[in-house]
């Protein structure tokens, strides 16, 4: 490591070892397996239609009555329908994780690890490094998923557009949770809406409105520059303790020591007190 | 000591910091010169550790301004961080890492590191470099980060309570360091704490600091010359504590009370004469009780 760039790599990659290890392994062992399991399962990967075959068999199968071999064949061909898909976005949402490197923190829950402001690296570096090497990570583990495993269903994110709804979920979530340090409800409640509406804007649904699918690139190109204009702007700005404290968390708060007091007050015995703490 | 023979290596000149609606620094003026220690006491909470963020452009100025070898620690993060060795109060060291490790990755930051100095430093500080940080003992931790702020030779080291809660030995550690690194000409030590006994072991400057405003700074001999203890007795028990006017503190119960003052003693002991008091006893007081004097009793 001579380099801060290169000591940031290897932080990155020495804690995230084991889930990075793991997310290789799994598009590895989905290569590897997929094609047989479904071989045995009956599934031909080769033709055209080989997902229309996986619904058909699942379909008969579901209808009869329950046996042993019935119902291990029902979860084989779930897996078969859904474990792929699953891990692959379960391994993408494990990288975009990774890369907001968000730590524990005691006073504030999951926040940027206040050491790296402490190292003589700049705001723009650091931010400008988590956005690039995370964009590279997303894509070799997309590319991992789509080129390498073989699925019939897997097509459908197949291209340039999937990818870059993976990059852009990356990008605004940095800008989310580096933005919103100091408030992590609201950090939990945009983040879960920006999943939703970016996987809606990449989803199959999207079709059911032409006006959206038709500037589906430029809005999520919107979404992704967005997202690093505020994450640049963030992560300068909680590296100097701006959007830590605003005013108008402070305005709240008195109303709710009273409220809290208030209550407090009207205990009239420690199991209603009890009751209210739990 | 003379500022133009030694240049401010920190300037501290107004700076007010609020949070919400409690001031946490009131108007603060400091100046650090090169090549001295300097030692920032006060109380928990008194806004040691919110200056000390200033320093290092962790917080930005509210008013006021800050400057860390002439620049703006938040305008020049680089220039500035590259140049100051950082121990925080809260040892904030990745969990997961060996020493070994902590030390080639912030080897990678700082392109004047001193291996061989590093080595050295491990060795003296008995720390094991295949030891994980998280499985390091309080006083180890505070070491490992000693170690690493020192290991490039900053122009300036910055301990934010660098021996709270620690043992004798490793604060006897800590403190070496300290003088070490001041024996490497041109070095300065800017630390915090509430331990009034290491700053008067190794300070040549000193500031006090009480609700978030600097109550007395100066060269430590000086603060110390120009405080004196007086031990009165009186010829009758007092029920109360006798009005001394122009003292700091006064202490005690009936017939003997104890004065703290810094301003001229004639006339301190002519009024304690007018009280019925004469001086028993004149000491020089030590840096705690002269802290607990200006903080108004407040300390405990």
């Amino acid at each position: 490591m001579n380099s801060p760039a290169a000591a940031l790599t290897w932080e990155i990659w020495h804690r995230h070892q084991k889930r990075l290890l793991g997310i290789i392994f799994l598009i590895l062992g989905f290569a590897l397996f997929y094609p047989m399991l479904c071989a045995r399962m009956g599934v031909k990967l080769d033709t055209p239609n080989a997902l229309d075959e996986l619904a058909t068999t699942f379909v008969p199968a579901m209808e009869q009555g329950p046996s042993l071999s019935r119902i291990t064949q029902i979860i084989g061909l779930l897996f078969l329908l859904l474990g792929p898909l699953t891990c692959m976005a379960g391994s993408l949402l494990c990288v975009i994780w990774i890369f907001t490197v968000a730590q524990i923190d005691p006073k504030k829950g999951f926040s940027f690890p206040a050491r790296l402001f402490a190292l003589p690296v700049s705001s723009t570096f650091l931010a400008s490094w988590l956005m690039a090497v995370g964009a590279a990570a997303v894509m070799v583990v997309y590319l991992g998923w789509t080129r390498l495993v073989r699925v019939p269903h897997l097509d459908v994110f197949d291209g340039y557009t999937s990818c870059l709804v993976w990059v852009s979920l990356l990008v605004v979530s940095q800008a989310i949770l580096w933005a919103l340090d100091a408030f992590p409800v609201v950090r939990v409640l945009l983040l879960t809406a920006v999943v939703f509406g970016i996987g809606f804007l990449a989803g199959p649904s999207v079709h059911d409105y032409p006006l959206l699918e038709r500037n589906q690139s430029i809005l999520l190109t919107a979404f992704l520059l967005t997202g690093c204009g505020v994450a640049y702007t963030a992560l300068g700005k909680i590296r100097h303790g701006a959007w830590q404290r605003w005013t108008w968390k402070w305005r709240i708060a008195p109303t709710t020591a009273g409220a809290t007091q208030w209550i407090m007050r009207a205990f009239r015995s420690p199991a209603q007190a009890q009751l209210w703490f739990e | 000591m003379n500022s133009s023979i030694n240049p401010s290596v920190i300037e501290i000149s107004g700076l007010t910091r609020k949070f919400g609606d409690q001031l946490a620094l009131n108007n603060v003026s400091l100046q650090v010169s090169r090549g001295r220690v300097f030692g920032l006491v006060g109380e928990n909470g008194a806004g040691k550790t919110t200056l000390i963020k200033h320093v290092l452009g962790l917080l930005k100025a509210e008013s006021g301004s800050v400057r860390v070898f002439g620049l703006d620690p938040v305008a020049a993060p680089v220039a500035v961080l590259s140049r100051i060795g950082f121990l925080s109060e809260n040892r904030d060291l990745p969990p997961w890492m060996r020493v070994d490790e902590l030390l080639r990755y912030t080897r990678a930051f700082y392109p004047q590191w001193d291996t061989a100095f590093a080595e050295e430093l491990c060795n003296q500080f008995g720390l094991d470099p295949a030891a994980k940080i998280k499985n390091l003992s309080r006083g180890e931790n505070a070491k490992a980060g000693l170690l690493i702020a020192l290991a490039f030779r900053p122009e300036l080291l910055l301990l934010d309570e660098p021996s709270s809660g620690l043992d004798p030995l490793v604060r006897r550690d800590i403190l070496e360091a300290i003088i070490r690194m001041v024996a490497d000409e041109g070095r300065t030590v800017f630390f915090s704490t509430h331990l009034l006994d290491e700053v008067e072991r190794v300070a040549d400057d000193v500031a006090m600091m009480f609700d978030g405003q600097v109550v007395l700074k100066g060269p430590l001999d000086e603060v110390k010359e120009n405080h004196h203890r007086l031990v009165l007795r009186f010829d009758s028990p007092q029920a109360a504590a006798p009005k001394v006017p122009g003292v700091l503190s006064i202490t005690g119960s009936r017939q003997e009370w104890t004065v703290i003052y810094n301003g001229s003693r004639p006339e301190t002991v002519a009024a304690a004469a007018r009280l019925g008091g004469r001086v028993v006893l004149e000491e020089t007081p030590s840096l705690d009780e002269i802290s607990v004097a200006r903080a108004g009793g407040k300390v405990a």
